[in-house]
């Protein structure tokens, strides 16, 4: 039942992100039975590519796991597949168990409330939408990724594993 | 200063003091604005942001081939006419 929900809900916020990749030039690719949708964008900085996976298993009750895809092995986050936003503040790029271990650290982000995540514990995975400000759709969630790699200013490439 | 949607109703009544483009959000809002060149890109973001219903957070545009549009620069800054852009906020991180 709550998976059907969900996924009606993915199916209507997909058509917004399909209207951005429009845009953009990027590349949705959905699995609407496994909840995952993947977007595969490239920087206007430099033209690197990155894919970013959000898997919808319960949202948006909860905030969709948004990891990176490496773009060419296709491995779920591979330090190689993040970008390096930390030009400027507020960046997104965290670090959970080390520098090869990043995080895409947002309320809208699951991952940051998982329980061997020790990154917020003062965030509430209840609380996400109020918390996550205009970002609680996956359109505004793509967007706001994009313009991570689209500021030539906040921008610092693919990230290299190094803090 | 703007108003969404006259540029598609004056056609090619437009003075070469204005710039008119369409502004796309996460939400599937899809409108078309028109601008004075000298308006600066945070303040029309602001105004489309409003218009769309968002609490606006220091937004701006990405253009797919400009990149991230400055808002402290005046749109005249950029080619924008008749293109299409994204909205995005200046929203919080790590």
């Amino acid at each position: 039942m709550q998976a059907d929900v969900t996924r009606t809900l993915v199916e209507r916020q997909l058509a917004d992100v399909r209207e951005l990749a429009q845009t953009n030039g990027w590349e949705v690719e959905a699995d609407l039975d496994a909840l995952t949708v993947e977007v595969r964008m490239q920087s206007p900085v430099d033209g690197e590519e990155y894919v970013v996976r959000f898997g919808c298993t319960g949202y948006d009750e909860k905030p969709p796991h948004v990891e990176m895809v490496h773009p060419e092995t296709g491995e779920v986050g591979h330090y190689e597949a993040y970008f390096d936003d930390r030009g400027k503040n507020p960046f997104l790029i965290a670090f959970d168990d080390g520098p090869e271990d990043p995080v895409l650290c947002h309320q809208y982000n699951r991952r940051v409330y998982d329980d061997d995540t020790d990154l917020h514990n003062n965030w509430t995975v209840g609380d996400w939408q109020s918390d996550a400000g205009t970002l609680t759709t996956l359109g505004d969630i793509a967007a706001d990724i994009y313009h991570r790699i689209s500021d030539s200013e906040r921008y610092q490439g693919r990230y290299d594993g190094q803090r | 200063m703007s108003e969404s949607n006259d540029a598609a109703e004056r056609g090619n009544d437009q003075g070469a003091s204005d710039v008119s483009f369409t502004v796309k959000s996460g939400r599937g809002d899809s409108q078309e604005f028109e601008f004075q060149k000298g308006t600066k890109v945070g303040d029309a973001a602001e105004e489309v942001a409003e218009t769309y219903g968002y609490d606006p957070d220091d937004p701006t545009f990405v253009h797919p081939d400009e990149g991230e549009l400055d808002r402290n620069k005046p749109l005249a800054r950029y080619h924008l006419d008749g293109d299409t852009v994204t909205l995005v906020n200046e929203e919080r991180g790590v």
